[in-house]
């Protein structure tokens, strides 16, 4: 699993976002950009030519899966996508490197600078 | 307005990420509020206009899959992706091209040309004429070639005189755009052939249908 997820990382900010926000529960276009904005406290902002670009680079290589249009009152548009099993472990390797990167981080911060 | 300028941007999209998100797209403007936001939505369908053309051409390995009735529409010479590089390259080689040509008109036009023509000339009968000693005259008479360099390509006419009035040549010097004048680069044009056709049409004749030898 690990030699199969090593291409895709370390991920890009707004592939990270995506990820992240399909994590938790499947949704469509424009929520993945609201989400988004909510997650990064208004720092980040998606637009939908960014997204749909990452979206479609996203399903061609199998991390994100179309679940297509729902009937009701939503906007007949509007299509859904959610994180699929592989684009999971991908996101899971990205975020143990980003720990990695923040454990020495800190650790590097903490230790006291030599004197020449 | 935004409307109609973010859906033509859409539509100006790839085919094959237009059917798959041009609808989507035009969901999220339509529930965008603000003109602010909106002026924002249309400048990332440019961004992304651009960049689905210029970094994206998934669609030419599509397009070129698709078969109409088993048959290809088209072929690529290349299977891979279009580089940014190959895009470089090629607005060098326009470039270096358009200079060549720009290059080749500025040394035409400092290296003029000269072009002699012959004029043809329609002599009257010496019925129809007045002074019979004008008909002699044109046929003795001919107007020197007069060649300049002010011009870049030159044509020479020359032509026998049909009268005995005198050739006002220069008289008064002619001021060009630069104050310089014109009547010095006047020269006489060395070695210029001068041909005469002498026909019976009389001088009223119309000079549509002129004669060559």
């Amino acid at each position: 699993m690990k030699e199969e997820v090593s291409p895709f990382v370390p991920l890009s900010p707004a592939t990270l976002h995506i990820l992240l926000t399909l994590a938790g529960e499947e949704m469509h276009g424009y929520a993945i950009m609201q989400e988004v904005q909510r997650q990064s406290e208004g720092k980040y902002k998606l637009g939908p030519g960014t997204l749909y670009d990452n979206l479609q680079k996203l399903m061609d290589r199998g991390l994100v899966e179309e679940l297509g249009r729902r009937a009701g009152g939503d906007d007949p548009r509007r299509r859904y996508y959610k994180l699929s099993s592989f684009g999971r472990g991908v996101l899971s390797a990205e975020i143990a490197r980003l720990e990695d990167v923040v454990r020495v981080g800190k650790l590097r911060l903490q230790a006291k600078p030599r004197r020449a | 307005m935004f409307r109609h300028l973010y859906r033509f941007v859409v539509l100006a999209h790839p085919a094959s990420f237009r059917r798959r998100f041009g609808d989507e797209m035009l969901s999220i403007f339509d529930q965008s509020e603000g003109k602010l936001s909106r002026v924002g939505l249309l400048a990332d369908g440019v961004m992304s206009l651009l960049r689905q053309w210029a970094l994206r051409p998934d669609f030419l390995q599509e397009a070129a899959a698709s078969t109409m009735a088993g048959e290809p529409r088209f072929y690529t010479f290349k299977k891979e992706k279009l580089q940014a590089a190959t895009l470089v390259y090629g607005a060098l080689l326009s470039a270096l091209a358009l200079n060549g040509v720009c290059w080749a008109m500025g040394y035409a036009w400092n290296h003029p040309t000269y072009i002699a023509l012959r004029w043809p000339v329609i002599v009257p009968s010496l019925a129809s004429s007045s002074t019979p000693s004008s008909a002699g005259a044109a046929k003795s008479a001919v107007t020197p070639a007069l060649c300049t360099d002010q011009g870049r390509v030159i044509l020479m006419f020359n032509a026998p005189i049909l009268s005995n009035a005198p050739i006002a040549r220069n008289t008064e010097p002619k001021k060009n755009v630069t104050g310089g004048s014109l009547e010095s680069s006047v020269v006489p044009c060395p070695d210029i052939p001068h041909n005469r056709v002498q026909t019976g049409a009389p001088a009223s004749a119309p000079r549509k249908t002129p004669q060559r030898n």
